[in-house]
């Protein structure tokens, strides 16, 4: 229970977004809200790590991602299972103007932000979506790793209507 | 391009799970595969921290919030309003057990993952969503920060079928 109430003030907050019915409104932060420009070599670094997918940007497997369906994926290896289990072929990831940011902290840390149109060709066929992308990467020994990343399905206005009216529909 | 194609490999693995139909399997981590008690004192401070919620927590309102219907919130202001507005009743939470796990790294970054039972009170009744909610915290200055937080909804298979088909 005390675990719970700690939790509660702080998930207050962003659950109670699910109640915002905008989401399809501006998605770009106010201008020269975030420190973009500090640690400029870490940022090249940070960059080139995302050029290439290997098993050595994840700190020994230190690592955790999840999906935008909800699913936690523990490790790298749960990760490529799951993406080879249903072939998928990526077609596009376009970024939306002004939504990528990318934070640096301490010099050892960042977190990159980003929403992406994104299209998949499958078995059946296109599919189309537009997420919300976060990363968290951690400098060790003078090396950037990978540590922790989240997709989360950006919903139009309708998608929120009826998610919400199923969940109702629920109790 | 480069930066389409810098995000290519990241999408390719982040985001293809759609048609994974295992949503209900057991979302707890293998034993021992995190180290979960490094940096004891500072794992008391991020609990102490996550314990309240107020503007000091914020390192000068760099924080960056996403919630589980995909709204990014730019500061704790947006974030904050977008809740208050609604005047949304929270009824209960309750972690899933095992799902809360706590990694420090190099005794200044944190990140916490978890899911959550979510129950909220409405005037149309109880809702109820799951969420995996991920949370970035930075020390400086021997204080712990909140910078970003993101909200997934685990969807039902129902929802999971009909993601990405093109409206």
């Amino acid at each position: 229970m005390k675990s719970c109430c700690n939790y509660k003030t702080t998930i207050l907050f962003f659950v109670g977004m699910l109640f915002i019915s905008v989401p399809t409104m501006a998605q770009i932060p106010p201008a020269g809200k975030y420190n973009t420009t500090n640690y400029p070599e870490d940022r090249k670094a940070i960059e080139a790590l995302g050029m290439v997918q290997d098993s050595t940007h994840y700190l020994n497997d230190d690592y955790i991602s999840v999906g935008a369906e909800g699913m936690v994926y523990y490790g790298k290896l749960q990760e490529d299972n799951s993406f080879n289990k249903y072939d998928l072929k990526f077609k596009s990831v376009t970024p939306v103007e002004g939504t990528a940011i990318l934070r640096i902290f301490n010099g050892t840390t960042a977190v990159s932000n980003a929403v992406l149109n994104v299209v998949f060709s499958s078995l059946k066929g296109e599919l189309h979506v537009k997420v919300i992308r976060s990363t968290t990467y951690i400098k060790q020994l003078g090396k950037w790793y990978i540590v922790y990343g989240q997709g989360t399905q950006v919903q139009t206005e309708a998608e929120l209507e009826e998610s919400m009216k199923k969940a109702l529909r629920k109790h | 391009m480069t930066q389409l194609l810098n995000f290519q490999n990241f999408i390719v693995v982040g985001i293809f799970f759609f048609y994974s139909l295992n949503v209900a399997k057991a979302q707890v981590p293998p034993a021992g595969k995190y180290n979960t008690i490094n940096y004891p004192e500072e794992r008391k401070a991020i609990d102490i921290l996550s314990s309240k919620m107020d503007s000091s927590q914020f390192l000068n309102d760099d924080m960056i919030a996403v919630g589980p219907e995909g709204k990014v919130s730019y500061g704790f202001e947006e974030w904050k309003k977008g809740f208050t507005d609604k005047g949304a009743a929270f009824k209960s939470i309750n972690p899933r057990p095992g799902t809360n796990i706590l990694r420090v790294y190099n005794g200044d970054a944190a990140v916490r993952n978890m899911i959550l039972d979510v129950v909220f009170a409405t005037p149309g009744g109880d809702f109820s969503i799951t969420v995996v909610r991920t949370e970035t915290y930075i020390k400086q200055n021997g204080k712990w920060y909140f910078v970003a937080g993101q909200g997934t909804k685990l969807a039902t298979k129902e929802e999971l079928e009909g993601m990405g088909k093109k409206q």
